[in-house]
Parts: C-alpha cells; sequence; structure tokens
C-alpha cells in the first residue's frame, strides 16, 4: 500500500494557508534577518573576545550554577591535578571499571594509562552491556555555558554519548576558556562553528547539554537525582 | 477515536469530592507557581524573549508546508528516515509496521504526548510487542493502569504512599515510602528494559527545519537512554513543531523550560541529527522520524484558532488555571489537560465529542497571561464556544441554544428588559436564601445546579448608577 499522506497533508496545509503553490527559498527564507559574512564574524569575534577578558567572572558563574543544580566543581590548575581528583574520586567510590572518552586532551594527559598503571578496567561502549557494568565515565566538555551551569558534549567517533549517560557517576574536565556566558551566545557560536567548515551542514549524530546530575521530581515534587542517568556529576575545571 | 466522548461535567464533580486529589493538586501546585515565578523574573527580557518565541511560532507555521519539506530532505541527507502519517491510526501503523520488519520484541518509550494522542501503547500490546514508558511519572502510571493527569508531571494527582503501594503489588518490592527508595527501584527495574529493548519510540519537543535535528529536553536521563541504547530509533512529532533555524533554538529552550519546570535549563537536552555514524561506537542504527497531522492541518485552516499550534506543551497555564486547580488533569477526559487541553481536544477530536470543555472556563485570562508564547486561551475558548452552541450534533445545548437567543432578545429591548426585570424580582422570592438564589426550578436549575446566583436587587444597577454618579461628581 502507498499512502499519499505526504501530499495531503502539504496539501491541506496550502489550502489551510489559502495559498496555491508551496513557499521555497534559500537562507532568507530560513531567516529574514540572516547576517552577512562579515557581521557574522564580527559578532563570533565579540563572543569569543568576552570568553577571554570576563574569564574569571564567568568561572565564578559557572561554578555556582553547577553547585545549584548539584554539581560538584573542582578548579585545577595542572594535570597532575587533573589526576589526583580523578584518582581521589576513583577511590571514594570504590571504583573497578571505567569508560573514557579517547578525545584530544584526555589522550594529551595521558588519563587512561595513568589509570590503567592503577590496575583500573576500562569498556568500550561499543557494547552496552559492558557499559552497564562501569563504575565512572569520563569524558571532556566541549563548551560551558556560564548562566546554566551547562556543559556541552559533542558526539562523534571519538566521543560517544553513553560514557556520560549510563555509568552512575559521571566526571567531566573542561577547560576555563571554553565557557561562555549564556545559551544564545553558545547557539550562536555553535550555528557558525560546528558541521562542515562551520555551516551546519552534516552535523554529527548528537549534541547533549548536561546541567548537573540526573533529577526527577515525578514523586509529589520532590526532587530526587540519579534517577536514570548519573546520580553524581563531578566537573573539573582545568585553569591553566 | 471514534468512540471517545467526554463528559468534563461528570468527572470533574467526582475529583472535586476527592480529598486526596485535592490535597495534592494543591501542594503540587503552590510549590510550582512559586517555582516558575523565580525562574521567570530573573531572566532579564521574558516579555522580549516572548515575543520573539511568538513570532517565530507565527512565521513557521504560515510557511509550515516548506519548513516540513527542508526539515524532511534535512533528517534524510542526515541518514534518517522519514514518514507522514494523516492520522493516529497511520501513526501507529507506521510504527507498528517498522517494529514488525526488524522483528522488535521489546519496545522502550519516553515521554511523549503524541503517542499518547494516538494510543501507541495499545497498537504495540495488540501486535504481542512489550512496550514499557520510562519516565518515572508515566512508569508509575503505567503500572497503575492510568492516564496521565499533567503533561508535564504525569502522576501529579499521586502521593508517595499510593506510588509505595503500586510497587508492592505490581513489582513485589517491600514498602518504601521514600521518594529516594521508590526512584531506587524504578531505575534498577527499567535499566534491564532498556539493555533488552530493540527499539526506542520518542516524542520530540523542537524540529530544527535547516539542519534536521530533533531536540528532547527532559531531566530524569530516559530520553537520552531512549535514543542511545536500543538499535532503533523512533521520534514521532506533530506537524506543528518544527521551527526553522538552529539560532531559535535557545530562545525556545528558555521559554519552555522555565515555564514548564521552573528551572534555568533542563538536566538533559539532546539534539539528534539521524542515527549512530558508521565511525561512531553508540547510538541507533537506524533513526526514523514520523511527522503526524492527526487534525492539526484542520486547526490550521481557520485563523480563529490558529494560534492554538504555537503551543509548546509547556504546561504552564495548567498550573496557573483555577480550575484545573480544583479538578485536576483527568477531568479533562483526553491527553492535554487545562486551560491547552480545553481548546486542543475539542478541535482535534471533534467539537461535538467534547462539547463541555471550552466552557471549563471562568475566562479569567490567567492562562493567556502566563503562556510563553502568547496564545489567547481565552478568546480560542469563546470561539470554541460559539461551534458548541451552533453545532447541531450537540443535542445536549439547545436549551442554551434557546437561553442565548432569548437573552440576545432581551439584552437589545430596553422595555422589554426592563419588564424581564422587575418580573424576575417578584418571582425569584420563594427561592431567596440569604440573598442569593440557590436552587431555581426548570429550566433555570441548570444554571443553579453548580452555582448559585444574586438574588435580583429591588432597585435595578442603572437607577442605583445614576445616584451614585449624582453624589460622587
Amino acid at each position: 500500500m502507498i499512502s499519499n499522506s505526504r501530499e495531503d497533508i502539504l496539501k491541506r496545509i496550502r489550502i489551510g494557508l489559502h495559498r496555491l503553490a508551496i513557499v521555497r527559498g534559500g537562507n532568507e527564507y530560513i531567516s529574514k534577518a540572516s547576517s552577512s559574512y562579515k557581521e557574522t564574524q564580527q559578532k563570533l569575534e565579540i563572543i569569543r573576545r568576552n570568553m577571554i577578558e570576563k574569564k574569571s567572572f564567568l568561572l565564578d558563574m559557572f561554578m555556582n550554577e553547577v553547585t545549584k543544580v548539584n554539581g560538584n566543581v573542582f578548579i585545577v590548575k595542572s594535570e597532575d591535578e587533573i589526576k589526583h581528583y580523578v584518582t581521589r574520586l576513583v577511590e571514594e567510590h570504590d571504583a573497578k571499571s571505567l569508560a573514557i572518552w579517547e578525545s584530544g586532551f584526555l589522550k594529551q594527559i595521558n588519563l587512561r594509562e595513568f589509570l590503567e598503571i592503577k590496575g583500573l578496567g576500562f569498556v568500550s561502549p561499543y557494547s552496552k552491556e559492558q557499559m552497564a557494568e562501569a563504575d565512572i565515565g569520563i569524558t571532556e566538555g566541549d563548551f560551558c555555558i556560564a548562566e546554566t551551569g551547562t556543559i556541552v558534549l559533542i558526539t562523534n567517533e571519538r566521543q560517544p554519548r553513553s560514557i556520560s549517560l549510563i555509568p552512575p557517576v559521571h566526571i567531566a574536565i573542561v577547560k576555563s576558556d571554553e565557557i561562555i556566558e549564556n545559551s544564545k551566545d553558545l547557539f550562536f557560536l555553535l550555528a557558525n562553528t560546528v558541521g562542515e567548515s562551520g555551516s551546519l551542514k552534516n552535523l554529527t549524530s548528537c549534541i547533549t547539554f548536561i546541567t548537573g546530575p540526573s533529577r526527577t521530581g515525578d514523586i509529589e515534587l520532590s526532587i530526587t537525582l540519579g534517577v536514570h542517568g548519573p546520580k553524581e556529576l563531578h566537573i573539573i575545571i582545568y585553569d591553566s | 477515536m471514534e468512540n471517545i466522548k467526554l463528559s468534563f461535567e461528570k468527572d470533574s464533580a467526582i475529583a472535586l469530592k476527592n480529598i486526596k486529589l485535592q490535597r495534592a493538586l494543591n501542594k503540587a501546585i503552590d510549590q510550582f507557581r512559586n517555582v516558575r515565578w523565580r525562574a521567570v523574573r530573573e531572566f532579564q527580557d521574558w516579555e522580549q524573549l516572548r515575543v520573539s518565541a511568538r513570532r517565530i511560532k507565527e512565521w513557521t507555521i504560515d510557511h509550515l508546508d516548506g519548513y516540513l519539506e527542508m526539515l524532511e530532505a534535512n533528517v534524510i541527507n542526515a541518514g534518517g528516515n522519514v514518514h507522514w502519517a494523516s492520522d493516529a491510526n497511520e501513526a501507529c501503523e507506521i510504527i507498528l509496521d517498522i517494529a514488525q520488519k526488524h522483528k522488535v520484541k521489546s519496545v522502550v518509550k519516553s515521554k511523549s504526548m503524541a503517542t499518547e494522542e494516538i494510543e501507541l501503547n495499545h497498537s504495540f500490546e495488540g501486535a504481542g510487542i512489550k512496550v514499557v514508558e520510562t519516565d518515572l511519572g508515566e512508569y508509575i502510571i503505567q503500572l497503575a493502569n492510568e492516564r496521565p493527569s499533567h503533561i508535564i508531571a504525569p502522576a501529579i494527582h499521586k502521593t508517595k504512599d499510593d506510588i509505595s503501594k503500586l510497587f508492592v503489588e505490581k513489582l513485589n518490592t517491600p514498602y518504601f515510602n521514600e521518594p529516594e527508595d521508590l526512584t531506587k527501584i524504578a531505575r534498577e527495574k527499567l535499566r534491564n528494559e532498556f539493555l533488552n529493548a530493540d527499539m526506542g519510540v520518542s516524542g520530540v519537543n523542537f524540529s530544527v527545519a535547516e539542519t534536521g535535528t530533533i531536540v528532547i529536553v527532559e531531566n530524569e536521563g530516559n530520553a537520552r537512554l531512549t535514543t542511545t541504547v536500543p538499535r532503533i530509533h523512533v521520534a514521532l512529532m506533530g506537524i506543528e513543531k518544527v521551527i526553522p533555524r538552529f539560532e531559535d533554538l535557545p530562545i525556545f529552550l528558555n521559554i519552555l523550560i522555565r515555564s514548564a519546570t521552573g528551572q534555568k535549563m533542563s538536566t538533559y537536552v539532546s539534539l539528534i541529527t539521524g542515527p549512530k555514524r558508521n565511525s561512531d561506537l553508540d547510538g541507533p542504527e537506524e533513526f526514523h522520524l514520523v511527522i503526524m497531522d492527526n487534525g492539526r492541518s484542520k486547526i490550521l485552516s481557520n485563523e480563529e484558532t490558529r494560534e492554538s499550534l504555537y503551543c509548546i506543551r509547556c504546561g504552564a497555564c495548567l498550573y496557573i488555571c483555577p480550575v484545573y486547580k480544583k479538578v485536576g488533569g483527568h477531568s479533562y477526559g483526553w491527553v492535554y489537560q487545562g486551560p491547552i487541553g480545553a481548546i486542543i481536544t475539542p478541535q482535534l477530536l471533534g467539537i461535538d465529542k467534547a462539547s463541555d470543555l471550552p466552557f471549563a472556563s471562568s475566562l479569567c485570562g490567567a492562562c493567556k497571561d502566563v503562556c510563553p508564547v502568547k496564545i489567547n486561551i481565552p478568546r480560542v475558548l469563546l470561539e470554541l464556544r460559539a461551534r458548541v452552541i451552533n453545532d447541531k450534533r450537540v443535542g445536549a445545548r439547545f436549551l442554551l441554544r434557546i437561553a442565548v437567543k432569548l437573552w440576545r432578545f432581551t439584552m437589545e429591548n430596553t422595555s422589554f428588559y426592563n419588564l424581564a426585570l422587575r418580573l424576575s424580582y417578584i418571582l425569584q422570592k420563594p427561592w431567596i436564601r440569604h440573598g442569593r438564589l440557590v436552587s431555581l426550578p426548570f429550566p433555570f436549575s441548570r444554571w443553579t445546579k453548580k452555582r448559585d446566583f444574586p438574588a435580583i436587587s429591588k432597585i435595578p444597577f442603572r437607577k442605583q448608577w445614576k445616584e451614585i454618579k449624582d453624589l460622587e461628581f
């Protein structure tokens, strides 16, 4: 059976709007206020400058907001300190099995090798059964939003999504110069930097915003943490 | 769906006598109103945000056909599949067909009003496929075999004691009375369901035409699990969910989340574009987007009610509504409750099937004031009331139709009006109790059955007014 629903629906919409034909268009159609290349670059420049000039202000705001949504934040000055905090968290939770992103910065500081020498095992997100056994998931953050205490994770082949989702504890290592003031600036930045040549074309399969540990208010509106996602979120901010 | 006939009158009368429900509603609603108020007040340009969101919605719905085509093209480009469903039956068939082709035995679902609307769970169960709701509130509702009573907090009408007893009965767990313990039980039970499921079904909060991205907002993580763990992901959206640009998202995330739960940002926001890529280590192998009409294009075709489609399902009008606060969600009889339910349900199901609902409001306008996309709900309610009165199928409204005509005649003829007033003043005497009319004879009993009426004054208001005016000025 071949259904004509596609055409039927589009036709009903057109008739409903008292139009004879579909209105299509290029970018002007997407946005009446579509700005020029130069304007876009200038705006990006302002956002980036803000991130640097207002860094300590944004850092404070971010840390404050993360705490408000029951996340834990540590600020560290060196790679050794990152390893120190991760080790502490691993010991506190008596973790045996970990999952980790194979992403740039984590590779650079050899975090996985460091933990392997300490006798910890690693599982691959390729197997969901293995992931279900992991005690802690370690990721980076691609961006942070100061106003809401949010970390933004962009999925790709080295940055799988389940590591920040399935283990009961999530450790995210972010850099202090990745903090953006608000979601409006963040989306402007994303819209002009992600996808093929920063054009939003061919986005990766998933972009995830994480603000605090998993929570629910479904039983008498009383806030309970860790219902499906991680019960704990630890954000280590590397401020070199 | 053909057999549905809702009765707000009957259901709300029952709800008003349910003391437990009244207590649950009072507590939840007072708490929520405070939290939401704070989240809105701390945002600098809330009013500007509402205006922007409204404009984008107007623009999008006015160009809906083009944006849906653009969305379709971009989802396909990202490796996803797009299906179009004219009505609920077709949507169920499409989803069931995907499941059967892949020999799916078990399905996990994250919260989606659209899937409630088409009663997808019935279809799955009818085909022998196990389906599990994974949002904690929805899970509770599914165990209790009930319907959600609020679009954001489905189990708002249940106390923790109710839930504890339910878990003891259905899950054979010991009696725990703390939300923390109950949540832990649900987490463990549902983890297994996620690992065993072949297919995940989700709703869509927004879809972005220019990138083919669907956006899901949640706090628990169950939607992330639903869209990550099983090998097939099916998302169901109404045609009105599309927005044009990626850059429009911060506006809609802000108004939705602050209005829905009073948070600045929900715990998780997922921007999903197609299935997992070949090089990705996790995520679903297949992504299907089902775009559903189910009566929405009919709403769009009427300019008086078109704005009903701007709704982003935040639930703010439910919490603010004095009627909802008293009667709860189930009185509205269907998937959408409160003021927005009162305007959407009659339009989606047919005015004859939900003819009570446009009247389930005092027209106080709180819903309009709180609505983040500025839907003029009271105005739409009036339009729908007119339709009910004029609808020949709605037999029970016959008396009302005559009453309205009589009323109009009276109001247009001053001398008749004065006469009617005098007559009423004399005739009312046997029925006055403490200055009010509490139970009048038929046909006026239809009014006094549910409310009283102030006794008609000896001196008409116009005369009183004249005297006051002379005094004051």
